[in-house]
């Protein structure tokens, strides 16, 4: 098939659907692998096959399940790489790529990736140099919450790093080599012995009205440190400020939302819906 | 693999790569990003394997090219 698929795949029919941000509203970033909010009719990703480098979009299922047998019929036995992740929020803050060996991977030779023991599909940063950008930073103000669906993969790199602000070191969350998680603000970092153990996990992390930072790695909650400053770290997805090899990330993610808002009453229902729907041992 | 050269030399490689691949132009405009050097004298690109240029090639990038931050 050629030509641009939408986010419905048959005009007219709209079934009942409730997506995570009917019941959390007002994300700011919100990029997933599934449909996130009913009123959400753009694609999930724009993918480009390596065979040819013809671009289409994907969207949905009529259940909110990226529409897999579009992305395959598309890919034809070559492997598919995302030049736009799609943010669902109706922010447009898209993370963009338009280096073709910097987009990160999503089908290979036709078969859709997965994190393991898993079935929903996966973006993979598997190769150094991948990363994706958004047009410009969002800085996080006061309370936060976000969260990612993430597999560390076992090659990962001594300084992976997840989210890092624009131009700037100071501001950033990392995965290291041995599984510890980084998140440096306004230049002081704090760090997780660890956390990442190889296995998807559901990460979250929060700053509440104390200004206390928690982590959270499979809804357990790791470390609390404190801090106040601005975090703009909503940038630049899986390598660091300067683009440096040594700094990729590796990793397979599914779906990162950003709240720039104390959600920590509603941070085990967030989690419920996030592990119910990819499965993911809590 | 790398290859080393000027910045205009590595967008020279990045343009016959583009050119030869037939990107969109919109969602996919470039092969690879430039890679520069702190010292900001030499610049590198990743290697396509359907291409080759007459610079110098090297199958990583040493620590130089990248500051400790």
């Amino acid at each position: 098939m050629n030509g641009l698929s939408l986010g419905l795949t048959k005009a007219g029919f709209v079934p009942s659907f409730t997506g995570l941000l009917q019941a959390h509203p007002n994300a700011v970033g919100a990029y997933s692998l599934r449909r996130l909010n009913k009123d959400y009719k753009e694609p999930l990703i724009t993918v480009r096959r390596a065979s040819d480098n013809a671009t289409r979009t994907i969207g949905f299922t009529p259940s909110g399940d990226l529409h897999v047998a579009d992305l395959i019929d598309f890919c034809g036995g070559t492997d598919g790489f995302v030049s736009v992740w799609h943010d669902q929020s109706g922010n447009g803050r898209h993370f963009n790529q338009t280096s073709a060996s910097a987009q990160p991977k999503i089908v290979s030779s036709s078969n859709i990736i997965t994190m393991d023991g898993l079935t929903k599909p996966c973006v993979e940063f598997n190769t150094d140099g991948m990363f994706m950008d958004l047009d410009s930073a969002f800085t996080f103000t006061n309370e936060f919450f976000m969260h990612f669906v993430i597999e560390d993969l076992t090659n990962s790199n001594s300084f992976g790093v997840l989210l890092n602000a624009s131009g700037s070191a100071n501001n950033r969350i990392r995965i290291l080599a041995n599984g510890n998680s980084h998140i440096r603000i306004n230049g002081t970092a704090f760090e997780e012995a660890s956390a990442f153990d190889g296995s998807p996990t559901f990460y979250a992390i929060e700053r509440n009205s104390s200004n206390e930072i928690k982590q959270y790695f499979k809804d357990t909650l790791d470390s609390t440190d404190t801090d106040s400053n601005d975090f703009p770290v909503l940038f630049r997805l899986g390598i660091n400020q300067a683009a440096a090899s040594n700094h990729s990330l590796k990793a397979k993610i599914s779906e990162m939302v950003f709240y720039n808002s104390d959600v920590t009453a509603r941070r085990t229902s967030i989690t419920t819906d996030v592990t119910d729907y990819f499965s993911i041992t809590i | 693999m790398y290859y080393t050269g000027t910045k205009e030399q590595c967008e020279e490689y990045n343009s016959l790569v583009v050119s030869g691949e037939k990107y969109d132009g919109i969602f996919t405009t470039d092969w690879a990003n430039l890679i520069a050097h702190p010292s900001q004298d030499k610049f590198a690109i990743l290697v396509h394997s359907n291409y080759t240029a007459e610079l110098t090639l090297v199958d990583s990038l040493s620590s130089d090219w990248f500051l400790d931050d």
